[in-house]
Formats: C-alpha cells, structure tokens, sequence
C-alpha cells in the first residue's frame, strides 16, 4: 500500500513538473524554428533544423548590451533601495510600538491591495513634476519601498524569538546592531526570497518602465524585447520574440538556481510555523 | 573587527555607486530631458533642436528600425536638428502615453498615431501646412490623407499604412475550377468558398477575423454603402442592414464550413487566420496588405495572389495604420525641424526603401514613378493591387470615442462567429445602441 502511495505521489510530481517545464521547452523549441514552422498546426515539438540565427537576429535587434546595463542597474539598485527602505520598516513594525502604528501597517495593506492601473496616473504626474521621467531615478526611487517587501518581512522579524533580544538588550546592543547582526542573519531565507521576487518583478517589469520613460536611453530589456513583436498589422516572428525571450530569461534562471536553497527554507520555515 | 570592516566596506562601496550612478545618469539623462526643448549641442558650440518623436515601434521591432535609421540618416544630413525617435509600446501604447503626457503638459513634438485617432488629438496638432511645402503635402496619394484634414486643414502625415486586401491561394482556386482571379463581390466570395472547400480534408474556401478594432467589419460596412457614425459624428449610423450583412453572410460561411473561424482560442485570431493559408488550408483570406511583403518574402509553397477587398453595394474600404501628427505645443523651431523630418520621410528614397521592406504603402505619388517600384511591380505585380484600390478609400470615422466604442462593437462580432446561431440584426442593434452611448456620454 505505501509503495503504491509512494508510485501515485511521483507520478503526480513527474506530472505537475511537465506542466511546469513545458512553457521553457515550448518557448526554447519556438525560438530554434523557422517562421513557418513556429506558425504550423498541429504544431512540431521540435524544429527540424536548429536556427541558432534567429538567437543572433534577436541579440542585435534588441541592443542587449545597452538595455542588458540598464536593466542591471534598475534591478540592482532597486534592490539595494529596498533593503535599506524596506528591511528598517520591517523591523520597526514588528518590534517597535509607536504612535499610529496600526494605521501605518493598514496602509500598507491597502496599498498591497491597489492595482497599479488606479495608481498610474497621479503617480506619472508627480514624478514628471519632480522632473524624474526618462530618468533612472524615476525607475528606482519609488521602487524602494514596497509593501509586499514589508509585509512579508515584518511577518519573518515577528517569528523571531524574544528571548534572543532580551539578552541582546541586556548586552547593552543597539537598535542598528540588534536589526543588523541579530535579526538579519536570522530572517536571510525571507530576506533572499523577498530580494529576488523585486529581481524577478523589476527584471520584468514592462508596465512602469513604459509608463515612466519616453526615450530608448534608461529603458530596460521588457520594453525592447516586447519590440521584436509586430504593432498588429503584419506578420509576428514568433520565433524571434521567442528567442528573445530566452534571452531576457536566462539570468533570472541563473539567479534563481543560486537562490533556490534559500527559497525553499523561506516557505518550509514559515509553514512550520 | 574583521565582518564589521567588511561590512562597512561593502555598504560604502554600494553608497558609492548609487551616489555616482545618480550623479552620471544627470549626464546621461540630459538628451532625454532636454527632448521637446531647443537643447545646446555638442559642446555647446552650435544650438540644436531637439525633437523628440514618439513612435508606435521600438527599435528593435523589424519595420521600427527603418525609422530609427532614418532619424539617424536626418539627423547627419541636418546639424543643428536632432530627430530623437523613442517607441511607447504600439498604436494603443501611444494613445495611452499622450493621454498622461497631455495631462502632465509635457508632449513629445511628434506622435504617430493610429490614423482614426485624429479625431480625438486634433485640438493639440499643429497645422502642417505651416511647416510643410505644398508640394510635398500634394504629393501624398489622396486615398491616404482622407482622414488627414480637420475642416479643410492638413494635420496628419501619412506614414505606415495599409488597407485590407484579398489574398487568393490561386492554386486551391484552379483546382475548384474556380477564375485565379477571385471574387469581386461579398456574394461571389461565398459562392467561391464554398465551392473551394473541403471539409473532409480541413480546406476552408476563406479565412478572416474582425481585427482587434472591428477594422474588417467597418471596412465591409463602407462597401455595402453604410456608415459608422454620421458625417458631424453625433449619431451611430451601422444599427442596420449595411451594420449586419457582412456579419451574416460570415455566420452563413462558418456553418457551412466554407470559413475559417478563428474565435473560440485563445490565440492571436491574426496569427491564425494567416497560419491557415499559409499552410494551403484557406483558399481566400481577407488582411491587411501591410502582410504582404513579409508573405511574399517566405518561400511559397503555392501560388499566392491578390486582388480588391469583395464589393457589396460598391467598392469602397476602410485604410489603416499610423500618421504623424505634430504637437502645437512644441516651439517654433521645433515645428519647423518636424516638418523638414516629414519632408525627409516623404521623399522618393525613403518611401521606396520603406515600401520594399516593411509591405506598409509607399505613401507618395512620385514614388509610385520611380523605377524601384515599376521593377518591383514587375517582379511581384500583387503590390500593385492594394495601391490602386486605393481610388476607393473611405474616411475613417469621426467620433473622438472610436476607440471606446471598437471595444465593445468588437465583443458582439466576435460572439457572431462563436455562436453563429445569433441573431446578426440584434447583435449589431445592440452594438449601435452601447456606441451612441458611449458617444452620448462622453461628449
């Protein structure tokens, strides 16, 4: 009876792994074919010849370099804004008491709530009043704070044990000192996980980069890898766009083997709870 | 002391590159910035004007980069102008951006806009007759700028356009024992359908779809003799039988199997349409010549030819894709430079390269005459058949709320090929009704 449970639950995995890789293969089998065969119906699994050009095409259309530098610097830096931003935050909302904490913590909800399409207008506004449209600080600035960051991590500080700070307390250790070398290394699982949901989310980013830029000069890959497909008046080369999509995915990919580790004690360590 | 020297090390070195990359991007920003303004050029030697052009391509879209290597070529033939060209993400990305850019007052100098979407910017275009030579105005093909006037005054530049055509796979036509020619009427085009397919081998006599702005739809509506909305565009015109034939004859087609239908998947309705005639499992379709050029550039399996969008009551068809508009607001200069640009984007060399790789019109009357195009029309003789049809073009229509009223006439033709049991008449009544809504409403 177990063996037959221990059949039935691999074979559900080997299942829901097919669902979950099909779109890669489909999307890396697209980008090797010729236009006609990415068009066929029934559709081929496999190109008959690999066109490793349209991976070339792709590459020079898209100007990798210079919307490849500007996507690092968008998503590093904005990285590096929300930990600055977001992890304090975090802290002070799961540990602190303050005046209007509550409220402040609402609000926090309620904009996790709003989807950007209400927000996009006032937000455009402001920022081309700031002058900041077309700039990198437009792209990064207002990306620091993030109430999903904040939320997730404040859940991650107030699992931490109260014994922990008390001693550190009595250690005469500051708030900085408590936060960075207490807190810190015990939330890394959530701290990574968080980091590379804004790495994933800002890497992809099409709707804010398009909203908040007009030239080619701070705009990121999304923006110029979308390019690659027709306006809705000619021909699309899916196997092209899918090229570039590929391309475009690749570091994430990467990035997500490293963090892979990390991510999965996040949810483990959290569900035990 | 070691982790902590480490660690201030590392935060100082990330403090250091935020603060230089803030301080360059200043430096790196400028350009953009300075796009919309009159901007000092290179080492402030000589003044340049900067004019920022916003684009319905970018430049890595496959007939973008025929614009943007012509701002480039422009902008080396003019020194002190400097044509900034910077794509917002398609017809519908740049009607959104100039939404928000209008409300914030700060507008590129030039949009290129759908060529229907005159009606609702040309309060904020500039006259182009102002900054435009007469010749270079009068020489546009005339079925192209029959949107481009507002109460007798120029203020949209034709740049890629099209206009739907029938594509005939003259192959599975002959085999039918049907003329290669094709049909010349809505009524002939079911005849020949239906005589065209074959069920039993999946080969549909024709395959269309609406378009994502009932495009096909207005342009058969014009062809029985109706309207969209009346001429002052105060009143729906299409809740009758010129509103309703097409969308019956093509439900009468999908039930007799003689169409393809491509509602009911998820997929890009276009891409299917023309996957099935390119695989020879269409007989007919009906698109946009803009697909023209990249068709005829994949190797045929099959004899591929053209001919004019079928007449119902008369020839007559609906044109597409974008003009070029200039934004009032921009300076003087400014206006000037741009519409040196449109002079550049008008002449014979760039209309013929643009022509020739893209499929979009060549949009100019002496282009037509150059000897390019005559060795082209004798090489592929179908580009010859979008352009003269051109003589029938029709006027877009005037209501600054097409767009709004579109997406829902869209939704009641796309359930007309889903469910084919519905009653054409109600569904087009009811898409007449919601339009002088929303017109009503949004005045």
């Amino acid at each position: 009876m177990k063996l037959a449970i221990r059949i039935l639950r691999s074979m559900l995995m080997i299942a829901l792994m097919l669902i979950f890789i099909f779109p890669f293969f489909w999307m890396i089998s697209t980008s090797l074919k010729t236009y006609i065969e990415s068009i066929q119906f029934p559709p081929a699994m496999l190109p008959k010849s690999l066109q490793f050009s349209n991976y070339v095409e792709a590459w020079v259309r898209v100007k990798f370099f210079h919307f490849g530098l500007n996507s690092i610097i968008v998503t590093v830096l904005t990285m590096a804004g929300q930990l600055f931003v977001c992890v304090p935050a975090a802290y002070a909302f799961a540990r602190k008491k303050f005046a209007l904490s509550g409220f402040f913590f609402a609000l926090v909800l309620v904009d996790l709530m709003l989807p950007a399409q209400v927000t996009f207008v006032p937000i455009y506004v402001l920022l081309s009043d700031f002058g900041w449209i077309d700039t990198y600080q437009g792209l990064i600035i207002p990306f620091t704070y993030s109430s999903f960051a904040i939320f997730f991590m404040t859940q991650a500080f107030k699992q931490i044990n109260n014994e922990l700070l008390d001693a550190a307390k009595l250690d005469k250790a500051t708030e900085l000192k408590i936060m960075i070398r207490i807190m810190l290394p015990i939330a890394k699982p959530y701290i990574i996980t968080v980091m590379l949901f804004t790495a994933i989310g800002k890497w992809n980013d099409y709707f804010w980069t398009l909203i908040l830029t007009n030239s080619e000069s701070v705009r990121t890959l999304p923006i110029a890898v979308k390019g690659l497909l027709d306006v809705g008046d000619g021909v699309n080369q899916w196997n092209i766009s899918m090229a570039g999509n590929v391309l475009l995915m690749a570091p994430i990919l990467v990035l997500y083997l490293f963090a892979n580790r990390f991510i999965k004690n996040a949810f483990v360590y959290g569900g035990i709870k | 002391m070691r982790p902590t020297v480490k660690k201030m090390s590392s935060i100082a070195l990330v403090g250091t590159i935020i603060a230089g990359l803030f301080a360059g991007c200043g430096t790196s920003d400028s350009k953009a910035n300075n796009a919309g303004q009159v901007g000092s050029g290179d080492g402030g030697k000589q003044e340049k004007v900067v004019v920022d052009m916003w684009s319905i391509w970018d430049s890595s879209n496959s007939n973008g980069k025929y614009l943007f290597d012509a701002a480039k070529q422009f902008n080396e033939a003019n020194p002190g102008i400097e044509v900034v060209v910077s794509g917002q993400g398609g017809y519908d990305g740049v009607a959104e951006k100039l939404e928000a850019a209008l409300v914030a007052k700060k507008t590129p100098v030039i949009a290129q806009i759908e060529e229907s979407f005159l009606t609702r910017y040309h309060p904020v275009a500039a006259d182009l007759s102002q900054y435009m030579s007469k010749e270079a105005i009068d020489n546009y093909i005339e079925g192209l700028t029959r949107s481009s006037y507002v109460d007798g005054i120029f203020k949209a530049a034709p740049m890629n356009r099209s206009t739907p055509i029938l594509y005939l796979n003259a192959d599975l036509l002959k085999a039918a024992g049907l003329p290669a020619e094709g049909p010349k009427t809505w009524d002939e085009l079911y005849e020949f359908a239906k005589k065209a397919a074959q069920p039993n081998k999946e080969i549909y006599g024709f395959a269309s779809h609406w378009d994502s702005d009932a495009w096909f739809w207005e342009s058969a509506v014009y062809s029985y003799g109706g309207e969209i909305v009346s001429e002052d565009g105060s009143k729906v015109e299409f809740g009758n039988e010129k509103g309703w034939k097409i969308v019956e004859l093509w439900q009468n087609m999908v039930k007799e199997k003689a169409m393809f239908s491509p509602y009911g998947s998820q997929d890009s309705q276009s891409d299917l349409v023309k996957q099935k005639f390119m695989e020879g499992k269409a007989a007919m379709m009906l698109d946009s010549t803009g697909s023209l050029g990249p068709l005829l550039k994949e190797s045929q399996p099959f004899d591929l030819q053209v001919a004019f969008q079928p007449a119902g009551e008369k020839n007559s068809m609906v044109t597409g894709g974008a003009n070029m508009i200039i934004l009032d607001s921009a300076t003087e200069e400014q206006k000037k430079a741009a519409g040196k640009f449109f002079e550049f984007l008008a002449s014979d060399d760039f209309v013929v390269s643009f022509f020739k790789n893209s499929g979009y019109f060549p949009i100019t009357k002496s282009s037509l005459e150059t000897e390019a195009i005559q060795a082209l029309y004798k090489e592929f003789p179908q580009y010859k058949v979008g352009i003269d049809q051109l003589q029938y073009a029709h006027k877009r229509p005037w209501q600054k709320n097409w767009r709004a009223m579109y997406t829902t006439i869209v939704e009641d033709l796309r359930l007309a090929l889903i469910d084919t049991n519905q009653d054409p008449k109600q569904l087009i009544q009811k898409a007449a009704e919601k339009s002088q809504q929303i017109m009503d409403e949004n005045k």
